[in-house]
């Protein structure tokens, strides 16, 4: 019987295995968007002629309920065709990894919380408030919302432009987040490139690459952000492209650092003698094989590039075009923070929020792929 | 013509110790369809005389001294350029190497790692190179073959990684496989399987082998001729048997006194004293002199050359080369 309920309802089966987390994630899901379904049904059935925001914020609940449902459903079947031997599968070190990662609670619920993050901000239009509060508002503000403590309609509060604070938090994790991840995506793959070519090729190559890592490391980052952000018009793109211009370096001495002892490796030497060009043994050799330390770093640097632009922005130089980011909100409510605290505390605590999530993330992806560092940290 | 021709190689490394000279004028000839040993200790030279054939030396080809030769089917390699070689790396020159835990890429499959040395070297895409890859797995004795290609190098033992790595070899066809110390990491009985294996694919695709062994024992089990390497220099080449059966140089003898065989478990082990010098700072005179129980004044200053011994001195056929003065007739020797 229980097994017919849990085609039902999602996160049943991983609950019932003692999967307590996993299900109770699934089950959060999928309560959340049927919940969304429910409350914002006129707002959801009108998507698909709306914005491209609406039309997004409708595929990602289409695809996240689809991806629940698959995910219960993949653990139903199992629990239905093996009832109590663990399955032996066969793993490679992402899939050792994962085994490794999934055992760090902390780590996992950290991960859920990166995901519910992510989900919100894409779901944004169907999850801000509609009224005179909401964003998306474009008659006239209505003035009895002029900074409202928390109640139940405003769970965070009304800022001093009369609008619902967490509604303004959902539109900042565009910016935020979206930047966050695109710094880092850019500052990755630029550092990246240049580290393995410098660790591979070294000679002359390498100290031109390595000389320019320690000239931007020369100077202290966030007065060479100040300086480039305030060269240009501070819109989205010259705030990414000047996080990911202060970061590759980072990347780049570690890579290099993984690749000069890659390089030594046997098969790297059998690759050669089998005739691999060395852009192949490089890239598809070695990099992958320094793509633990590369996630790590990545995903650290997630939450590093969201507080450098919160600062940027609270000191008025982060996007200031368009939609505020959630630096600008806590800069916003700087000067009521003593009487109207909600309007500058929430975003913060998003931040922090957001920050731990990546944080404990890139923590947990350590542990995974150094098993020497497990044993210090958690001692 | 020899399928390979190793003439006058000699090559030099620069370390942070001076300038090594790892190989002083080699001569070496592999036939096709011949399997040629070549023995010494650790340091010898036996690894970069390998990777010189394909500039795979530290330091690259300019470590070739001018006047090396090495001729691969008639075609000079010495001053190619690093396209140049490449087509001749595992398309017609493979290599298989000693340690066959670390030879294979962790992250991949290994079904991957031939598939990518088949589509590289052979005109083959999706299902003909995956059909080719478990004939090649099948061939050098992966049982279920097809089942194991989606397994990762640390889901198979030390001799399945090295019939792993033999097959990539196998995988561009060569016609000169060099096998450097394909054993040395494992146990006995696998090392009896891959000698094995070895020998029938030499035999089955009749191309040369070179094979590359610190263990006289194992090098008399694969090959007809053996060279013996010491101080990068060649000190004795002949027929396997004579070297075995009668060792002429000092070094030589050495090294098989150093074995261990059931017959001799009376006497002691007699290991040659000494190790062998650094590569920065070779002796002069005979390179061996400082170790040689037969030393004598002349060994200490002027270097022998390699003599062909012929077969009136009753010690060998015509192939026999030594380097040493106790068999130098032209100045009377001892």
């Amino acid at each position: 019987m229980s097994r017919g309920l849990g085609l039902a309802l999602p996160g049943l089966p991983q609950l019932l295995r003692g999967k307590i987390m996993e299900g109770g994630f699934c089950l959060f899901l999928w309560v959340s968007s049927l919940l969304v379904l429910v409350f914002r049904y006129e707002r959801i059935v009108e998507a698909p002629g709306g914005s491209l925001d609406d039309q997004i914020a409708m595929a990602t609940l289409i695809l996240a309920t689809v991806g629940v449902w698959l995910w219960s459903f993949k653990e139903w079947k199992r629990v239905a065709s093996e009832p109590a031997s663990a399955q032996f599968v066969a793993i490679g070190t992402i899939e050792r990894g994962w085994a490794a990662y999934r055992t760090n609670r902390l780590a996992v619920l950290s991960l859920y919380v990166v995901v519910v993050l992510y989900l919100a901000m894409l779901l944004a239009p169907f999850l801000v408030s509609s009224g005179p509060a909401g964003p998306d508002w474009e008659g006239m503000s209505d003035l009895s919302l002029h900074l409202l403590p928390p109640s139940l309609a405003h769970p965070f509060g009304t800022d001093n432009y009369q609008k619902d604070v967490l509604s303004k938090i959902l539109y900042g994790a565009r910016i935020s987040l979206s930047l966050g991840l695109l710094a880092v995506g850019i500052s990755v793959t630029l550092g990246a490139f240049l580290g393995a070519v410098a660790g591979y090729w070294g000679g002359r190559t390498d100290t031109v690459i390595m000389r320019v890592v320690d000239m931007v490391m020369a100077f202290p980052r966030l007065v060479l952000l100040i300086a480039i952000v305030a060269l240009f018009e501070p819109d989205f793109f010259v705030v990414v492209l000047a996080l990911a211009i202060t970061q590759w370096p980072y990347t780049t001495r570690l890579v290099r650092g993984e690749i000069l002892s890659l390089r030594e490796r046997e098969y790297a030497e059998a690759a050669r003698a089998l005739g691999f060009s060395d852009w192949r043994i490089l890239f598809r050799h070695l990099l992958p094989n320094a793509m633990g330390p590369l996630i790590v770093v990545a995903t650290l640097g997630v939450g590093n590039t969201i507080i450098l632009e919160a600062g940027l922005s609270f000191l008025g130089l982060g996007v200031s075009v368009g939609t505020p980011s959630w630096g600008v909100l806590v800069d916003e409510g700087r000067t009521y923070v003593l009487e109207q605290w909600w309007v500058s505390t929430f975003p913060g605590l998003a931040i922090v929020l957001a920050v731990l999530a990546f944080n404990l993330v890139g923590d947990g992806l350590r542990d995974a792929y150094d098993p020497r560092q497990a044993g210090r940290s958690s001692s | 013509m020899n399928l390979l021709e190793i003439r006058n190689l000699s090559a030099h490394i620069n370390t942070p110790g001076g300038v090594a000279r790892a190989l002083d004028c080699v001569d070496l000839d592999v036939d096709e369809g011949e399997t040629v040993g070549l023995v010494g200790e650790s340091g010898s030279g036996k690894t970069m005389l390998a990777l010189s054939i394909l500039g795979l030396v530290p330091g690259g080809p300019k470590a070739l001294q001018p006047g090396s030769s090495i001729r691969y089917q008639g075609e000079e390699l010495v001053g190619l350029d690093g396209k140049g070689l490449r087509a001749y790396r595992g398309a017609k020159i493979a290599f298989v190497f000693q340690e066959p835990m670390t030879s294979l890429n962790p992250v991949f499959p290994i079904g991957d790692q031939v598939q990518e040395s088949v589509k590289l070297h052979r005109d083959m895409k999706g299902k003909e190179a995956r059909a080719e890859v478990v004939r090649l797995l099948t061939e050098v004795g992966i049982r279920d073959a097809e089942a194991r290609l989606d397994d990762y190098p640390h889901q198979f033992s030390g001799g399945m990684r090295q019939r792993v790595m033999i097959a990539m070899a196998l995988a561009g066809e060569p016609g000169l496989l060099v096998a450097d110390e394909p054993t040395t990491a494992l146990d006995v009985t696998v090392e009896s399987q891959i000698l094995t294996l070895l020998r029938d694919v030499q035999e089955r695709s009749g191309m040369g082998l070179l094979f590359i062994s610190h263990d006289l024992d194992v090098v008399a089990r694969v090959c007809r001729r053996t060279v013996v390497l010491y101080g990068g220099r060649v000190v004795e080449a002949g027929q396997t048997y004579e070297i075995l059966t009668s060792p002429m140089h000092p070094y030589t003898r050495g090294l098989l006194g150093s074995r261990l065989t059931m017959d001799d478990r009376r006497t002691a082990l007699r290991p040659i004293p000494g190790e062998v010098p650094e590569a920065t700072r070779w002796p002069g005179g005979c390179r061996f002199h400082p170790r040689c129980a037969q030393v004598h004044a002349r060994c200490r200053t002027e270097e022998p050359s390699l003599a062909p011994m012929s077969a009136e001195g009753g010690v060998g056929s015509a192939s026999r080369e030594v380097r040493c003065w106790l068999y130098s007739r032209e100045e009377g020797g001892t």
